[in-house]
């Protein structure tokens, strides 16, 4: 490997002291395993990497105020065994068991898999689903910012690991009339890159019947995780039925923009968005039985 | 006697219950892999031991025109660095002699091996390759095997006039007018793709310098003997010189022949005179290993109204890559091996291997009979649907019977063919399946069925000879070690010999081993191919298994004062006619090598097969046995997505006779998921000549979590064919060949799609739904 | 906090224990997990199947988890309780852990490259579930990250799976 320094701090304090003192000439690295793969043979741009593992408090689950907090170390595997998570972030936990596998699970963190920005990551789809809130300590200051504007580009997010810590990850935990699902389509059913995910937070009115608010994510259908407006829009305060349902994945089709690529046409990915929106709100209402298949 | 287990006819219908065969014996090597010490090529390490790399081209086709090592030479720990320059340009190869060791003139695919480096560790290895600097001049390219025919097409190899590497043809009968005669007639095209073996060790080799100025190599191979001639060919020394040993190999599938990353680790070695070691990391094991011959497949068909089969027209284009290894002999058996699945009287195949500016490709698990299986079972499938027959019925109507001679002369001896047909569409419940309706809701149910045949050896591979020889040596504390040249890789196939020899002589299996291949004192052996170990290999293993229990009894005559015809051997004891009380093996053998000045007993097997070599229209009985299998398939399709799952699976084969339950079982599972997965969505994407996938989260090989959610059902038909080792016949590619047309046609009898092209994506699916 | 704070760069101390036992070493901090444990220690059931985490023919089992080792820094090893295959059963005089003696009785084994993968993967899942009731799904979804192309998994599976039950059927003996 080409580093000549690895750090493993054991508080938030060390983590951002480590970061002060190397001036951008080291960053900060979670479960590394896309870095492990990318920068075997390849230079990293820095000498000295920060390993955040250790840190108890960036390996919290916890909610606190009507707010529920991922801290930014929680690994894949954490997310899915979390009581917790799967009681009031089952889109979180779904899309966390969705990831590679077992052994990728127990290592690939939240903060990572969030900060790399790849358009399809799974657990940023839920997040934005979610409209889940970024923390992030700097040297000399605390930040908040929502998930989904952190995003520039593929790869690429306004969190720089040379400078900046993701502590967390929070958002508020839902009452009795919200639900959430995560839907993925991919070419197999383990070790695969989602060809379609798409992450699910729904809001009833209180007669239990129309939709008062919808959040939907979806990856990779743009550069970065997209928050598909126009379908969301069309959504609320619609009385759900087949009709309705059927419009919708219709509308998120056309709303969306994915690539052509040697993993899927953008037609067939147009196409499998709108099943995967029919199938995520009747899944998440329990219109009709989980199916087994379907994470 | 198809259905029997365990029981042999001794003539005058007398049965001979088995000791070691029909059971489930785990395999006898499996203690060491279950505990990790099991030593793999990439395991081993030498006292001094450089690391091989070797630099690949990055363009599809270019000319060399200048290469500098300079820079990569100052590298610490690099050694040696060997270009095109520094090695004999004379040309070899296993079919067609267009390879060289390094190329000084130019490159001809993305992976093409450019350079060499040898160097104290892997970490310098590596950064030596990436300093070596190379000017190319790019050459314009063709990377599809179409395209590579037509006229003013980019010529791969200059001194040729086009890019045809080899063109078979075969006429028997008259096709064009048992075509006119015909009631219904039948055309179309199908397509199969480029994919990829996957075993998971990576093809690997270390080189050592040996005494007497001999070399040595451990190599990851299926075929340590016949290696050994094509290497001593391409380094220009004599074959005796060269050592090849063969230890645990991690799986092979038909990759895991002549490559050229061990030629190089030899020439290292020579020129530094230290051990080299030379491992393919995944990425360029994908894309420059040997992956399967993509064919477009026409054929046209002419049968009777009652369905016999009256003609069969084929043509074939066939992807060589940009050298040859052995897609011209795979393109040979995908035009005619299948013609002797069924009564054909009349049948025409034209083939082409074309040269392109891709990968090299070669054999894999089902050797071009697996790709024309797609077609052929596929297109009786939408006959029977067009027509209205069943697809049991039709193939068991046409399909070979014992005793039966094929149109090409092949003698099918033994033959349970119609029994396999019976057992999978009664245990399927296939009859009933068929009929059912179809669900309501946006998943179907389907079920297909495909049958196969293949060889137990193929004549025509090795030119000079098959056959197989064997010695059993009997050591002076009983136990018996086998020694073959035929190459274990993974499948089972040494606990196999070991039943055999331990049956043959009489011995528990327990106290019989064989030997890893060690050229310097195993036979000549030709290998892991054509299906043919079990029945070749193995009936050389019972010759002298039998040879060794001749000898055997005259000692024992001869210490115990015993006629031989009063003494029986059985699960590691003697028997006396006239005594109680048996006499352990162990026990008479010490007696008889310490009166001997210590002997070993050993049995030496031949066994030439009674096969003919092809004539120039292939005539000639190729192979001493041919197994046969029927397989079906149950989907389901989710028409909104586009996605196949499998449900069930049930696979019935005419094995001949079970040596190890349990392997046989293991051969089918492994046989039907790398069918399946290559039906359902393996593929080499390649773009410009640029494989786009080269990786395991891309390139989707089956995970646990892909197999059928039910169970997938093996049954052995045992036919007995009297040229087997206690009649037993091939499996390994059988249980793949029929698969992809079994799952192709469950989906259109679940959706009504017909997928031509494989693989079977959802994609095609859908669209296939669209356009109705 | 632990890690090398040399400027300079250079070699880092860490202590762990590898099947039961201590070690105290100096690594490269660049050097993977999959490197110490068979270049270092000679220790070659862990294979590399792929390098990239893709295959998990280089699983072992740290802190109670399977990881890949190929995509583990082997600084991170620093305090952890690492398990490779090695560990299960000992020396060639030991008996063989249970799960290895079913691979064997149940054919889960062909070529044996995936195996000591396989094997620690099939260990973190059965002892994560341990007294669970476990249907075969979940031991397809236990060792998802362990490519086989020799077997189709499904002696592997049944293996686990007989293994599980006659664990549960212990358990309810003693209970």
């Amino acid at each position: 490997m080409t580093w000549e320094n690895y750090f493993m701090p054991s508080t938030t304090g060390e983590v951002l002291a480590l970061l002060e003192q190397h001036q951008g000439q080291a960053r900060l690295v979670a479960g590394g395993t896309d870095l492990m793969v990318q920068h075997r043979w390849d230079p990293l741009e820095v000498k000295s990497l920060i390993d955040i593992g250790r840190v108890p408090a960036l390996k919290e689950i916890r909610e606190d105020h009507g707010r529920i907090y991922v801290g930014a170390a929680v690994t894949h595997s954490q997310l899915v065994d979390s009581a917790l998570i799967q009681g009031k972030g089952r889109v979180l936990a779904e899309a966390a068991r969705s990831v590679g596998s077992p052994q990728v699970r127990n290592v690939g963190t939240v903060g990572g898999n969030v900060v790399n920005a790849q358009p399809a990551a799974d657990t940023a789809i839920a997040l934005v689903a979610l409209d889940a809130l970024v923390h992030v300590s700097s040297p000399g200051k605390e930040r908040e910012i929502p998930v989904a504007e952190i995003f520039l580009g593929p790869g690429k997010s306004s969190i720089d690991p040379a400078k900046d810590l993701v502590t967390a990850f929070s958002f508020s935990a839902p009452d009795s009339r919200e639900r959430t699902y995560f839907v993925r389509f991919a070419r197999r059913e383990a070790l695969a890159l989602p060809l379609v995910n798409l992450g699910l937070w729904l809001q009833l009115e209180e007669d239990g019947h129309a939709l008062k608010d919808i959040r939907i994510a979806v990856g990779p259908m743009a550069v970065v995780p997209y928050r598909a407006r126009k379908t969301e829009a069309s959504l609320k305060g619609a009385v759900l039925n087949e009709e309705i349902l059927k419009k919708a994945g219709h509308s998120i089709s056309e709303e969306v923009t994915p690539r052509d690529s040697f993993r899927g046409s953008a037609a067939f990915k147009k196409r499998l968005i709108g099943v995967a929106l029919k199938r995520g709100i009747e899944r998440a209402l329990d219109l009709k039985g989980v199916d087994r298949h379907e994470r | 006697m198809p259905g029997k287990r365990n029981v042999l006819k001794k003539g005058k219908g007398e049965i001979m219950k088995f000791s070691n065969l029909g059971k489930e014996t785990p395999i006898l090597d499996g203690l060491e892999k279950v505990t990790g010490r099991a030593r793999y090529v990439p395991d081993l390490k030498m006292e001094g031991m450089l690391y091989g790399k070797v630099l690949r081209s990055p363009y599809p086709h270019a000319r060399l025109v200048n290469i500098d090592t300079t820079k990569a030479a100052r590298v610490p720990g690099v050694k040696d660095i060997i270009t095109g320059k520094d090695v004999s340009q004379h040309r070899f190869g296993p079919m067609v002699p267009d390879w060289v060791i390094l190329p000084d003139d130019k490159v001809r695919f993305h992976g093409d091996e450019v350079a060499a480096v040898a160097a104290s560790s892997e970490e310098a290895a590596a950064e030596a390759v990436a300093l070596i600097e190379v000017e190319y001049e790019e050459l314009p390219a063709v990377y599809d095997p179409e395209l590579a025919l037509e006229e003013g097409a980019p010529l791969l190899y200059e001194e040729k006039d086009n890019n045809i590497a080899a063109t078979f043809n075969v006429h028997s009968g008259d096709v064009d007018e048992a075509l006119a005669g015909s009631d219904i007639i039948f055309e179309e095209t199908y397509k199969t793709n480029q994919v990829y073996q996957a075993y998971m060790e990576p093809m690997a080799a270390v080189a050592v310098p040996g005494d007497y100025e001999r070399l040595i190599m451990w190599l990851s191979t299926q075929i340590p003997s016949m290696s050994r001639l094509r290497y001593a060919e391409a380094l220009q020394m004599c074959a005796e010189d060269l050592r090849i040993i063969k230890p645990h190999v991690g799986g092979g599938f038909g990759a895991k022949f002549e490559y050229k990353s061990h030629i190089l680790a030899a020439v290292l070695t020579r020129r530094t005179g230290l051990p080299v070691r030379m491992v393919n990391n995944r990425e360029e094991d994908f894309r420059a290993g040997n992956p399967r011959v993509p064919m477009k497949i026409w054929v046209k068909l002419g049968l009777s109204r009652d369905g016999t089969f009256l003609a069969k027209d084929t043509r074939i284009i066939a992807g060589n890559g940009a050298r040859t290894v052995y897609a011209p002999a795979i393109t040979s058996t995908a035009c005619y091996r299948i013609d002797s699945l069924y009564k054909f009287k009349n049948v025409r195949s034209t083939g082409y291997t074309v040269y392109t500016n891709t990968i090299p490709t070669s054999c894999f698990r089902g050797f071009g009979n697996a790709q024309m299986h797609f077609a052929m079972e596929s297109a009786l499938d939408t006959i029977c649907h067009q027509y209205d027959m069943d697809p049991i019925k039709l193939r068991q109507h046409n399909g070979v019977t014992p005793g039966f001679t094929s149109i090409h002369g092949w003698e099918i001896k033994s033959c349970a063919l119609e029994e396999c047909l019976d057992k999978a569409a009664q245990e399927s419940n296939w009859y009933e399946k068929k009929k059912a309706p179809k669900q309501k809701g946006p998943v179907k149910k389907g079920i297909g069925v495909a049958i196969c045949n293949h060889v137990s050896g193929n004549r025509p591979f090795f030119k000079p000879f098959d056959g197989s020889s064997a010695l059993v040596r009997l050591t002076p504390e009983g136990k018996a070690i086998v020694f073959t040249g035929e190459a274990d890789i993974g499948q089972g196939m040494n606990t196999a010999f070991a039943l055999i020899a331990a049956e043959a002589v009489g011995l528990n299996v327990k106290n019989v081993r064989t030997a890893a291949v060690d050229t310097d004192i195993s036979p000549f052996g030709l290998g892991s191919f054509a299906t043919r170990g079990s029945t070749i290999g193995g009936r050389a293993v019972y010759e002298a298994a039998v040879n060794l229990k001749k000898q055997l009894l005259e000692h024992i005559s001869r210490v115990y004062e015993k006629e031989t015809d009063q003494i029986t051997i059985n699960n590691g004891n003697i028997y006396f006619d006239d005594q109680e009380k048996p006499v352990p093996v162990a026990e008479a053998m010490q007696t008889i090598s310490y009166t001997l000045g210590g002997t070993s007993l050993v049995g030496q097997g031949v066994f030439v097969p009674d096969t003919v070599l092809p004539d120039e229209n292939k005539y000639g009985n190729v192979s001493p046995a041919y197994p046969f299998g029927c397989h079906i398939a149950e989907v389901e399709v989710d028409t909104e997505t586009g996605r196949t799952r499998l449900l069930n699976y049930w696979a019935a084969h005419d094995v001949g006779r079970v040596i190890n339950r349990q392997t046989l079982e293991g051969q089918v599972e492994g046989g039907v998921i790398m069918g399946a997965g290559w039906a359902l969505g393996e593929d080499m994407v390649i773009n410009d000549g640029v494989l786009l996938n080269p990786n395991f989260h891309d390139y989707c090989l089956p995970t646990a979590m892909d197999i059928p959610e039910g169970h997938i059902y093996s049954y052995f038909l045992e036919s007995e064919d009297p040229n087997g080792p206690f009649g037993a016949k091939g499996i390994g590619e059988p249980s793949l060949n029929p698969v992809p047309a079994a799952i192709a046609n469950a989906v259109f009898d679940a959706v009504g799609v017909r997928v031509k092209t494989l693989p079977i994506t959802p994609e095609k699916i859908l669209e296939g739904l669209e356009s109705g | 906090m632990s890690g090398n704070n040399n400027e300079q760069g250079g070699r880092l101390t860490i202590n762990f224990r590898l099947n039961e036992k201590e070690y105290s070493l100096e690594i490269d901090p660049g050097e993977r997990l999959l490197d110490l444990i068979r270049n270092r220690l000679g220790l070659i059931g862990a294979k590399e199947g792929c390098g990239m985490g893709e295959c998990g023919a280089c699983t072992v089992i740290m802190n109670g988890q399977a990881v890949n080792s190929c995509i583990i820094p082997a600084a991170r090893a620093d305090g952890a309780e690492i398990l490779t295959v090695e560990g299960l059963s000992g020396g060639m005089e030991n008996d063989l852990h249970p799960l290895q003696k079913i691979f064997l009785e149940k054919g889960a084994v062909q070529c044996g490259y995936c195996t000591p993968g396989m094997l620690l993967s099939a260990k973190a899942f059965l002892d994560k579930n341990r007294g669970r009731e476990i249907r075969r799904e979940q031991i397809k979804e236990g060792i998802s990250g362990n490519l086989c192309r020799c077997t189709g998994y499904q002696k592997i599976i049944e293996a686990i799976y007989c293994y599980a039950r006659e664990a549960e059927r212990a358990e309810e003996r003693k209970g």
